[in-house]
């Protein structure tokens, strides 16, 4: 069965089951609730018209991850010269002060840092896997989680003074 | 602690739900719409390969564009084209599927007129880089994505593989020209040079022409490699492992060989003990061959400490060597063992 004849249902059931994931992802990256949308709904267009046949749930989770992430670089890198941060955007996404800080120091950093640091303490993947997904050395993911973890100590050193 | 907060934070975003159904929405529609786009694209991918073949056949380089629907249109004279597929680094291809993360969305690219000078400008975000690719006479850009992916064409085409930092390039037949152009952040040009690459019978030869660009230097130079090993061309800046311990100073003080060796009597030396090795003499007008058990590279260096090319070395379990051959300009070697492994049976070898 073709990608393109998945039934109106199973799209559904895809689209609920990561959407909060892919979501989540997309905003941390693009810092802007309207991309973060289009970056979701192009990821899902592709798993819908790309024939793939997943080893398993997880080789399909990457699958959209590295999907996601590679649009949401796409999108920034077209915006490079005009960035489009949006922190505006994101208050509805916490409920603290204090959270709307650690999302703002977080989405603050390179993107290439904030990848990391989301697949890693947030989806929970291992130096080995993250450097499957993004397609880096294994020695460049951890270098990347040690930077970003003293970016985001910088940021919030910053913020008490 | 911090991460702790971090994943509570993250993970209490939750998608809009009239977000959702807009995206389920369009995504049904989109769908649908292509269905019935879907039959008629065999009519327009047939009707470009005739185009294509004509174009190929007269000599133009061709690009056949594909669109993010994937449908095919021509557009002035250019064209994507072919498959891509990954290759390791002794050239073997790797099966598609077997690679985890295929880029999406890459146009892919084969030049059929190796004769042709086209300018690639190398962009570079986030660690991807980016090629605006275009010939000198139609001046006319073509943007895609790099990342570690093969360009394999037809017989008879220009194929290369795209690194982070490296190009390798396998020029068929004739010879090829190369313009490379590296950017960085500011889109400022930090790079520049222009290769002119032949087939000889035996060797690849890559000549670095003098160009628009200071870093490269006056009098052009030329190195070859034998056929199977890759030739890794430096582009933009590249990030040299050892950089922290390297002393240019050392490039300077380092004397042509001595006449006494000659091609009945090599110089000879060991190696591999260390995690970097100079040789110490300047090379022009000679071969370079050396050996080891473990995989290593010899990184190519200008009198400036200018690093133009990696030369991986080949070979099977516990036989690795590199092969490359020096002209008349003179180069600087040092010898990098992978992963700072070492080693007590590395040996080099000079023939003049």
């Amino acid at each position: 069965m073709s990608q393109l004849d998945l039934q109106e249902y199973d799209i559904e059931k895809v689209v609920l089951k990561y959407s909060n994931m892919i979501f989540k992802i997309c905003l941390v990256l693009l810092c802007n609730e309207h991309d973060a949308k289009d970056a979701v709904q192009d990821t899902f267009y592709k798993y819908i018209i790309k024939s793939l046949k997943f080893e398993n749930q997880e080789h399909e989770k990457a699958w959209l991850i590295t999907v996601a992430t590679n649009i949401c670089k796409n999108m920034l890198r077209f915006k490079f010269m005009h960035p489009q941060v949006d922190f505006n955007s994101i208050h509805d996404y916490y409920e603290l002060e204090e959270d709307g800080e650690i999302l703002e120091d977080l989405m603050s950093i390179p993107f290439k840092f904030k990848v990391v640091m989301v697949l890693h303490y947030v989806e929970g993947y291992k130096v080995d896997e993250i450097a499957k997904i993004i397609g880096k050395t294994s020695s460049a993911v951890k270098m990347r989680l040690q930077k970003g973890r003293k970016l985001l100590k910088q940021e919030y050193l910053r913020e008490e003074l | 602690m911090m991460d702790n907060r971090i994943k509570k934070v993250v993970d209490g975003i939750k998608i809009k739900a009239d977000m959702r159904e807009n995206i389920l929405l369009n995504l049904n529609s989109k769908t649908k719409n292509r269905k019935i786009k879907n039959s008629l694209r065999k009519n327009i991918i047939a009707i470009c390969s005739i185009a294509l073949v004509f174009i190929i056949g007269s000599g133009i380089l061709s690009i056949l564009n594909l669109s993010k629907e994937d449908e095919a249109e021509l557009s002035n004279n250019f064209s994507f084209t072919v498959s891509v597929y990954a290759m390791e680094s002794d050239g073997t291809y790797i099966e598609k599927s077997l690679i985890p993360n295929i880029p999406e969305d890459i146009p892919l690219v084969s030049l059929t007129d190796s004769s042709k000078v086209c300018v690639f400008s190398l962009k570079e975000f986030e660690d991807d880089y980016y090629f605006d690719i275009y010939d000198g006479e139609t001046n006319e850009d073509v943007d895609f994505q790099i990342d570690s992916t093969t360009f394999r064409g037809e017989d008879g085409t220009l194929n290369f593989i795209i690194d982070p930092n490296t190009i390798i390039i396998y020029p068929k037949k004739d010879s090829t020209k190369i313009v490379i152009d590296a950017y960085d952040f500011d889109n400022k040009l930090v790079e520049s040079m222009l290769l002119k690459i032949e087939e000889t019978e035996d060797n690849y030869i890559v000549e670095i022409i003098e160009h628009d660009k200071i870093v490269r230097e006056n009098t052009p130079g030329n190195i070859s490699v034998e056929k199977g090993r890759a030739l890794f061309i430096k582009v933009g800046t590249f990030e040299i492992p050892y950089e922290s311990e390297l002393d240019y100073k050392r490039f300077r003080e380092m004397k042509p060989l001595s006449d006494k060796y000659t091609k009945e009597t090599p110089y000879y030396d060991r190696w591999g003990k260390d995690k970097i090795t100079y040789i110490g003499y300047s090379l022009n007008n000679s071969e370079f061959i050396a050996e080891s058990d473990i995989p290593f590279s010899a990184d190519i260096y200008t009198i400036n400490g200018d690093m133009i090319a990696t030369v991986k070395s080949v070979g099977e379990k516990g036989c690795h060597d590199v092969h490359i051959k020096f002209a008349n300009k003179k180069y600087y070697i040092v010898l990098v063992n992978e992963d700072g492994k070492s080693t007590e049976n590395g040996n080099y070898s000079i023939w003049k």
